[in-house]
């Protein structure tokens, strides 16, 4: 395990690299476009000397990843918040979402990918694939959309915005939550059903499981226990990858919702060009993605032992 | 006496093709039939039948199964609770016949805790005593491990012993050794057949081997195409066969021709001094790798026109030195030499010269033809170089070389549209057509069927005669070496342990490693 | 070859999708961004087949020019990682080495930032813009073509052919061009089927939150971004937009499924 943290360093200083010299890219000078409308020459040549703007570029670098890893990671120009805590807290909102969209579809998508595969060509397997095919090509925030309309404004069953956290009031946040999760968990279901189903066929094909047949196995265990570990592999591999796509792209849903997540946070940052802001949530989730991966590959010998960990 | 299992008139149908074809026959208790057949003569469908798990697609629609007098109806409830304590099978492929995902322990165990009324320390003595039976070592620690951390002859012992734990009336074997190697082929089948003697099992072995019949089994009962050709018990059966199809069968089998006179005198072709293939180990990051010496100091060499065997088990390193010797793969140390002249770190235009000269067939005729391009494609594709030889002459002598192998007319055709022996003839041409003076033969024959083989190692000799070829043939299959051969090499754990003439290494050999695999090559009774 | 449900209806939708476009390159009812203030929200009726949006704009008209501008900003965005995408995969799976380690490291470091979150950063600094958005999700998913490209040649240079082509004495560049590169259009064309899709919706999204292709253009998601204020008054603009896309992208998922099917037993055995 402390090889592949050790492997994984380089990349994540490799996206840490990436991160910084892409804000660079920026035509302007850091400091003026950091001031902004209070630029003047004397309050320019200030910032540059504590920015230690005026060093050689890798010695900023050096600086910034000093500063990162420390957690601090600047100051937004249109809040003057701590980039670092704003971060985390409107993260907690998006990982709210994302963990329980994505717990939901598993629970859902892999029993009925694997009934699918098991009465595979039978008409039940069809109408769950088509069932599937259709959910995921379904845009997210679009079901959002109607969802909110179909449910807000026409059903007034949850409000249409806003948001409290689960500390400050629990059934009150399941309500704001139930819609984005709910979208999320429908869409990423069909992706879910498809992968669940298609590793399932595979595996029923193999001698093992013809194998426990043969010994007298009962069918619901050949699957529970003599399917499910090996079909579920491939599957841990893709909800990782769900989990990073969705991390990357949450920021339409916490539009359509109007959550304070950390998606919006960085479509804001972008269109106030908060650069501090910008690079620390692609930083941030970047790391996150590395670190959801890790875990993946680290579960992974938990349901195939020919594969090690290290 | 009733008869354990008895079948009547059975047909299976894949869709509109039948498969099986009103097909009987009866096993008394203990006793033990082989089902005998190529592929495609629905033997292993039959197995599948009876106890009830063909594979989707196939379907039972015609005659009865009955077990122990009992019907047997697909899917019936009888038929479910018989699996395990009233028939047992073991598969073919040891890779996929453990479930990865469980200890072995957990896997054997549960058998046990569905059929019987063990408690949990009584159902793990029995699992440890049937382990030490099938000869693991050290089972009750072994209980804890997984079963990628076993070799292929390993599993196979560990699905018997985890199917033979239920002390079932009848065991279905569908091809239980056809995926390993010759001397680990010997031990399973004898432990088998050992156990099934010791519980009373009746045996139904299907097999394509007909050595095996002739040892293992009372009955044998021929199937092609379907249908039975012919049966009886197995020592007549293949002694005096009355079917033209058994006759084949029986014909099949390796028989030793004249020897040769040796080719020494002349100067060597190839020839190989100390010579070292090593690949470094997969060991941990910090960590120095071990190395694995694949080929260990092997020296060897081969005259014009000779036919030298190279033979040993899995891992003895055969198939290695066959690459190293045409530099396919990168040798560690020592010398490669061709004509005299020294090849071993040779590249650009003179490495071409080599290969011009060498050249190599393959084993799976299903992998070694690239299955996009056309038959006579890929027979005129060697013919480029050395370049100049313009398009319609390359044609003329692809097409030309094709005739040679008994497949005129077939060059327009893909390979997915050929049967395994013709591709391995597609590969053959594809070898020959720049009359090479050296070829390697890797395992060339072992994926295809006896009488498929037998013709195959015919075209081969043949062609060996008329074109005056060097030839290194791999093999772990002695029966095939019998045929063919004018030298034998053996090699064990990267390392030359014998070599000499055909007859005085077969009739006479000198180190126990030979006379193992001599044991182990079932030969015809009577030979 | 079976027509299977999946290619026909597949086909179809796309079939259809494409066919709005090519319409709308010569002729919409109405100029897709020509203002009309005194017919606002108007709903679905002769004159206005799908009504008129805020600003007085047909909404079939901008329908027909979105299918346009997303299905070019689709093309291009396919071409370009795909190109990318094949360069650095078929390089590093075969040179193998430094080549391989050095790519690999490459992409690695961009396959880091999950979905569209490269785009966004790239987006923050070059703008929103037309082609922008190409370069932006170009950059974004020729990393994944590089992976599957990567892995296709792996698998396949294992393959004995491969070994015969080398031990006839064919170069190596002989032997990636004929033997190798051949074998992964199966992968790569299904892969494209996906790429093409994931696009659309990249797209559609980023058009959305106000990053993508920018107004007065008409892109399906800057259409569903304005039509947000006006939910409870006029539903239809905020459904509209949406089925296309859905359509769309339900069209290239089958299709993909279908060529799946078809490509796969094919190759080899």
């Amino acid at each position: 395990m402390l090889k592949r943290l050790l492997v994984a360093l380089p990349t994540l200083l490799l996206v840490a690299a990436s991160v910084f010299f892409l804000m660079r890219l920026i035509p302007g000078d850091p400091a003026t476009i950091i001031l902004g409308d209070a630029a003047t020459p004397d309050s320019v040549a200030d910032l540059r000397l504590a920015y230690g703007l005026d060093r050689p570029v890798l010695v900023q670098f050096a600086l910034w990843i000093e500063r990162a890893v420390g957690g601090d990671l600047g100051r937004s120009i249109t809040s003057g918040e701590a980039v670092g805590p704003l971060i985390l807290q409107r993260f907690q909102v998006t990982a709210a979402i994302v963990c329980a969209s994505v717990g939901l579809a598993v629970l859902i998508a892999v029993p009925l990918g694997m009934l699918a595969a098991w009465r595979q060509n039978s008409w039940g397997d069809v109408a769950i694939v088509a069932a599937a095919t259709f959910l995921l090509s379904i845009p997210s925030f679009w079901l959002g959309l109607i969802f909110l309309l179909v449910f807000g404004l026409w059903l007034g069953w949850v409000p249409v915005v806003g948001y409290v956290t689960f500390a400050e009031d629990f059934r009150g946040a399941l309500h704001y939550i139930a819609l984005p999760v709910a979208t999320l968990a429908l869409i990423e279901t069909g992706v879910l059903i498809r992968m669940a189903r298609a590793s399932t066929v595979e595996v029923l094909r193999l001698d093992y499981i013809a194998h426990a047949r043969a010994k007298g196995v009962p069918e619901w265990r050949v699957l529970a226990r003599h399917a499910f570990p090996n079909a579920f592999a491939p599957t841990l591999t893709l909800i990782g990858l769900i989990m990073g796509s969705l991390l990357g792209g949450i920021a339409v849903i916490e539009t359509v919702f109007t959550l304070p997540g950390l998606g919006r946070l960085l479509v804001e940052a972008i269109f106030a060009r908060d650069y501090p802001v910008i690079q620390g949530v692609m930083l941030f989730i970047a790391v996150i993605y590395v670190m959801v991966n890790l875990v993946v590959d680290l579960l992974y010998p938990v349901f195939d032992p020919r594969v090690t960990a290290g | 006496m009733t008869p354990v299992l008895e079948v009547h008139r059975l047909s299976i149908a894949a869709g509109a093709r039948r498969v099986v074809q009103d097909l009987s026959f009866r096993i008394a208790p203990g006793e033990a039939l082989a089902l005998v057949g190529e592929s495609g003569s629905g033997k292993s469908a039959t197995a599948r039948a009876v106890i009830g798990l063909l594979p989707p697609g196939l379907a039972r629609d015609g005659g009865a199964i009955r077990f122990e007098g009992a019907a047997l109806a697909p899917g019936s409830a009888v038929l479910r609770r018989l699996r395990g304590p009233g028939i047992g099978m073991v598969f073919q492929e040891p890779m996929t016949s453990l479930n990865p995902a469980h200890r072995i322990g957990a896997q054997m165990e549960e058998g046990l805790a569905l059929h019987t009324s063990l408690s949990r320390s009584g159902r793990r003595d029995a699992c440890i005593a049937m382990l030490e039976r099938v000869g693991i070592a050290d089972p009750a620690s072994r209980l804890n491990a997984f079963p990628h951390e076993f070799s292929g002859g390993m599993r196979q012992r560990i699905m018997l012993a985890s199917v033979m734990l239920l002390r079932p009336r009848l065991l279905i074997a569908d091809e239980p050794t056809t995926a390993l190697d010759t001397l680990t082929q010997a031990e399973v089948m004898d432990l088998i057949s050992g156990l099934a003697r010791e519980h009373g099992t009746a045996l139904l072995l299907i097999t394509h081997d007909l050595g095996l019949v002739a040892r293992y089994a009372d009955q044998a009962l021929v199937m092609q195409e379907g249908r039975m050709v012919e049966a009886g018990p197995a020592a007549p059966l293949l002694d005096t066969p009355r079917e033209a199809y058994t006759r084949a069968l029986v014909d099949a089998l390796p028989r030793r021709g004249p020897a040769r006179p040796a080719a020494a005198a002349s100067a060597p072709l190839i020839e190989v001094r100390s010579l070292s293939v090593t690949y470094p180990k997969r060991g941990a990051l910090f960590r120095r790798a071990e190395i694995f010496r694949a080929v260990d100091d092997v020296s060897l060499t081969i005259h014009p026109g000779e036919v030298v065997a190279l033979v040993g088990g899995s891992g003895s390193g055969k198939t290695t030195l066959g690459r190293a010797m045409l530099r396919l793969v990168p040798s560690s140390a020592g010398q490669l030499l061709f004509r005299g002249q020294e090849v071993t770190h040779r590249s650009g235009p003179a490495l071409l010269d080599f290969r011009l000269a060498c050249q190599i067939i393959f084993q799976d005729p299903y992998s070694s033809l690239d299955p996009r391009m056309r038959v006579r494609d890929i027979v005129a594709e060697p013919l480029r170089l050395p370049a100049g030889l313009p398009m319609d002459e390359r044609y003329r002598r692809a097409e030309a070389m094709l005739e040679e192998v008994g497949l005129g007319g077939l060059g327009a055709r893909f390979p997915h549209a050929l049967s395994g022996g013709q591709r391995q003839r597609v590969a053959i041409a594809r070898a020959l057509v720049r009359n090479p003076a050296f070829v390697v033969a890797d395992e060339a024959v072992s994926a295809l069927d006896a009488t498929v083989r037998k013709q195959v190692l015919a075209l081969l000799r043949e062609q060996q005669r008329r074109r005056g070829f060097a030839c290194l043939f791999v093999t772990h299959d002695l029966g095939v070496v019998e045929e063919i051969a004018d030298r034998i090499v053996v090699m064990q754990h990267g390392c030359i342990v014998e070599s000499g003439p055909r007859d005085a290494v077969l009739d006479a050999p000198a180190h126990d490693y030979t006379r193992a695999l001599l044991a182990a090559a079932l030969r015809r009774p009577g030979v | 070859m079976r027509l299977r449900p999946n290619l026909l209806i597949g086909g179809t939708l796309l079939g259809f999708v494409f066919a709005v476009a090519a319409t709308a390159l010569v002729w919409t009812p109405y100029d897709p961004v020509r203002i009309n203030l005194r017919r606002r929200l108007v709903p679905p009726s002769a004159d206005y087949w799908l009504g008129t949006d805020e600003f007085g704009r047909d909404v079939a008209s901008r329908l027909m020019e979105g299918a346009v501008t997303s299905l070019t900003v689709a093309a291009a965005t396919v071409v370009m990682a795909l190109v990318l995408g094949m360069a650095i995969g078929l390089a590093g799976g075969f040179l193998r080495g430094w080549t391989d380690r050095i790519l690999g490291a490459v992409n690695d470091t961009l396959l880091a930032f999950p979905g569209i979150l490269l785009a966004l950063g790239l987006l923050a600094v070059l703008g929103p813009s037309r082609w922008g958005i190409v370069l932006a999700l170009g950059l974004a998913y020729a990393p994944s073509v590089a992976r599957v490209v990567r892995g296709s040649v792996l698998s396949i240079r294992e393959r004995e052919f491969v070994e015969a082509s080398r031990a006839l004495g064919n170069s190596e560049g002989y032997t990636l061009l004929r033997h190798v590169l051949p074998h992964t259009a199966a992968p790569v064309t299904v892969l494209a089927t996906s790429l093409f899709g994931w696009v659309i919706l990249a797209e559609s999204a980023l058009s959305f939150l106000g990053l993508g292709v920018p107004p007065p253009a008409a892109t399906w998601g800057n259409m569903l971004a304005s039509a947000r204020p006006f939910m409870g008054d006029a539903p239809l603009l905020s459904i509209a937009p949406g089925v296309m896309i859905a359509t769309c992208l339900l069209g290239v998922n089958l299709l993909g499924d279908a060529l799946r099917d078809l490509l796969d037993p094919r190759d080899g055995a």
